[in-house]
């Protein structure tokens, strides 16, 4: 739940304004985080807004789904109730956003063409860098609606789809040209957006989900986090309630994995009136999600079960999902110190009729297929150069976090902020 | 956008319908297929280009009409616009000089063979055609597979047109008959398992194109996971066609399964489909005045 004016007063408040500020190193953004409490401690929030946006581009997103490891830095931490820098910036973002006093751009003042391959948090970034430099930007996406990651594997709950759509708007505002449905590598090769460009930036992101190989992941019944998520945000608004249901079947559905998209769709599933169990092979600090987001899991009615280590899932005469064979795993100490063990006797079948994995995601490497001139790391993502962000072919770049892997929302914009400085320097040599 | 210029009733259930569409006509190779959605209100739909025109800018696609995704679109006339389609999608098939190649295709697969049986006898094989149906009122595509194959085999499951029985048999006595270079099959999963066991005794190679569950299209959901040699391989990026030696087809079974207890397919949606005789009267009137 968002702040209104009183709490989010009294939380700035309680900011020490520390002379040496924790919080900062904990933000990839570098946000000014003790500026811009400050600023709402004195009841300015356009300002508060507008220093956020010096370095955060999105607060409304970030303020929302942010995982915010501010507050892990936060010097109350250990004491338990860092102040709530996330809710502050979403307060901010809520509240300061005057659109009369909407800062005028000048639209592509030095002539020079930028591409952006995707539209996910790290496309949404560097264009919005490349558009306040005076680039003209081009973003293809290949889906129908932008937003990458933030569209199609996020819960509606957590961040309703019309932010996307006003951040996209704000972007389009300053000059953005968005080309959705085009599937770069397919529709159009990386060598023709080279020729048309002056510059391409692989923003793809890292959001294909990481194929387990647990037995009997092919069952009918059994569906990846990446994929429920996205058929129910794919939905419109009208056929929700109609056809959501019928994306689970029975009652009981069993949640494997951790972090946010096993918890997105273990609370969706619970929205959609199914008991859910959440299975985890290891202690619940490191389940991946903020302290907050499991709270509000739990009183939602999540029944977490860890540690517990998922060994099979049973298929009933059919072919249909039965339950998921598990044991219990506990601390033992080994040779080499304590480490979690499976506990001797104690495999059971937990009943399911739906099983959702939720295995983590990997960097994108399906244009790195497509497109044999580029150079790839061995594990099939694009290779880049670490000092220039630029792959094997010139003028071609890529962010952080389609070579990476998977990261949180915040380090996302990151990577795309810093790739847009980047192509900045290169294409002002 | 995406505009329909014909549409054709093949048989019951089963539309044919050009669209409007320049980018990907010009780009299309046999064996890749498109995602088309027709409004806003439903999900979108893979579907197989069976036909480009680059010259017109045109693609043809075949609807067959199973659930309410699928109704909407076959319930589009001419003039009628597609909200989106996206493609080409999917890996080409395998295209080659063999020399003897049959091509297998039960039901809707016709549709899909098509594409590839034409660009098989434009490489210069002799292509012998085997189509299966359950009766001769769904039997389609006979006429353009008559012109592309040099020789045609029918059969139909009660009798009612040319050889009573599966196409499977068909294929079974083609084999022992005459000596086959190559096998394409399309169409149902236990159709395709016979066929790539009948080859893999022979040492035919064999491609089947598989049509699992489909979200996006784009590699993103894994819907469309499918065993493959042991690995799990993605049909709409790494596919629509594998290998049919290597496929697990009783994993496929399951997959095709994934959905059809839920009634996700079968449930009628909010925005129901309106009955327009007349217009459709009408506007079929119109663009036949415009030819």
């Amino acid at each position: 739940m968002g702040f209104n004016k009183k709490i989010s007063a009294n939380e700035a408040h309680r900011c020490p304004q520390c002379a040496e500020p924790t919080c900062l190193a904990g933000c990839p953004l570098g946000i000014d985080i003790p500026g811009f409490i400050r600023l709402l401690r004195d009841g300015d929030v356009v300002s508060a807004l507008e220093r956020i946006k010096q370095d955060n581009p999105f607060p409304a997103i970030c303020g929302r789904i942010c995982p915010a490891p501010c507050e892990n830095a936060c010097i109350f931490h250990e004491e338990g109730s860092p102040i709530a820098i996330r809710a502050l910036e979403r307060y901010a973002a809520d509240f300061g956003y005057k659109p009369h006093l909407k800062t005028k751009t000048t639209l592509n003042t030095n002539g020079k063409k930028v591409a952006v391959v995707g539209s996910g948090p790290s496309a949404m970034a560097a264009a919005s860098v490349l558009l306040k430099e005076g680039f003209a930007v081009v973003m293809f996406e290949a889906a129908n609606e932008p937003g990458g990651l933030l569209r199609y594997g996020v819960a509606e709950f957590r961040l309703p789809q019309k932010i996307v759509e006003a951040q996209f708007e704000e972007l389009k505002s300053q000059g953005l040209e968005l080309h959705t449905n085009m599937f770069i590598g397919r529709m159009k090769s990386l060598e023709e957006l080279r020729g048309a460009f002056d510059a391409v930036l692989l923003a793809i992101g890292a959001a294909v989900p990481d194929f387990s190989l647990i037995e009997g992941e092919n069952l009918s019944g059994v569906c990846y986090a990446e994929e429920f998520l996205m058929r129910l945000q794919m939905l419109s608004k009208e056929n929700v309630s109609l056809m959501a249901g019928s994306l689970l079947r029975g009652a009981t559905t069993v949640v494997v994995g951790r972090g946010y998209a096993a918890f997105d769709a273990a609370r969706m599933a619970i929205r959609l009136g199914q008991q859910v169990h959440l299975v985890f092979a290891g202690l619940e600090e490191e389940i991946g999600v903020s302290s907050d987001d499991l709270k509000e899991a739990l009183e939602e009615g999540l029944n977490i079960q860890a540690p517990v280590e998922s060994l099979k899932i049973v298929a009933d005469t059919q072919g249909f999902v039965a339950g998921l064979q598990c044991r219990r795993m506990d601390i033992m100490e080994t040779q080499d110190g304590l480490r979690l063990e499976p506990l001797k006797d104690s495999q059971t079948v937990l009943e399911a009729q739906t099983i959702i994995l939720a295995n983590g995601q990997k960097a994108n490497h399906f244009l790195a297929q497509m497109t044999p001139s580029l150079k790839t790391n061995p594990n099939g993502t694009v290779w880049i150069n670490d000092k220039t962000a630029m792959t094997c072919l010139e003028k071609v770049f890529a962010t952080a976090s389609a070579v990476a892997g998977p990261m949180t929302v915040v380090e996302a914009l990151a990577s795309g902020k810093g790739a847009a400085k980047q192509i900045i320097g290169y294409l002002q040599q | 956008m995406y505009k329909i210029l014909h549409k054709q009733i093949l048989t019951q259930d089963i539309k044919r319908i050009d669209i409007h569409a320049p980018a990907i006509a010009s780009r299309v190779a046999p064996g890749q297929f498109v995602m088309a959605t027709s409004d806003l209100y439903t999900h979108p739909i893979p579907m197989s280009v069976i036909d480009s025109d680059e010259k017109r800018g045109m693609i043809s696609l075949i609807v067959h009409e199973i659930g309410p995704a699928t109704r909407t679109l076959g319930a589009l006339s001419i003039g009628d616009a597609l909200l989106k389609v996206v493609g080409p999608l999917g890996q080409p098939a395998l295209i080659d000089k063999f020399g003897l190649v049959v091509c297998v295709a039960t039901g809707i697969g016709a549709a899909q063979i098509l594409p590839l049986c034409r660009a098989l006898k434009k490489k210069g094989n002799k292509v012998i055609g085997i189509m299966g149906a359950k009766s001769k009122k769904v039997l389609m595509l006979e006429a353009q597979m008559r012109v592309v194959c040099d020789e045609i085999f029918i059969t139909t499951n009660d009798g009612s047109y040319e050889r009573k029985g599966l196409a499977t048999e068909a294929l079974k006595d083609f084999l022992n008959k005459y000596k086959v270079d190559c096998v394409y099959a399309i169409g149902s999963v236990d159709m395709m398992e016979a066929a790539s066991a009948m080859t893999r005794s022979k040492g035919i190679p064999i491609y089947v194109t598989l049509n699992p569950y489909m979200a996006n299209g784009l590699g993103l959901c894994g819907s469309c996971r499918v065993k493959v040699g042991g690995h799990l391989q993605l049909a709409c990026l790494h596919g629509p066609q594998f290998n049919g030696h290597e496929v697990d087809f009783g994993d496929l079974n399951h997959r095709m399964n994934a959905l059809k207890e839920t009634g996700w397919n079968n449930q009628n949606l909010l925005v129901k489909t309106r009955s327009r005789g007349l217009v459709t009267l009408v506007k079929s009137l119109w663009g036949l005045t415009k030819r």
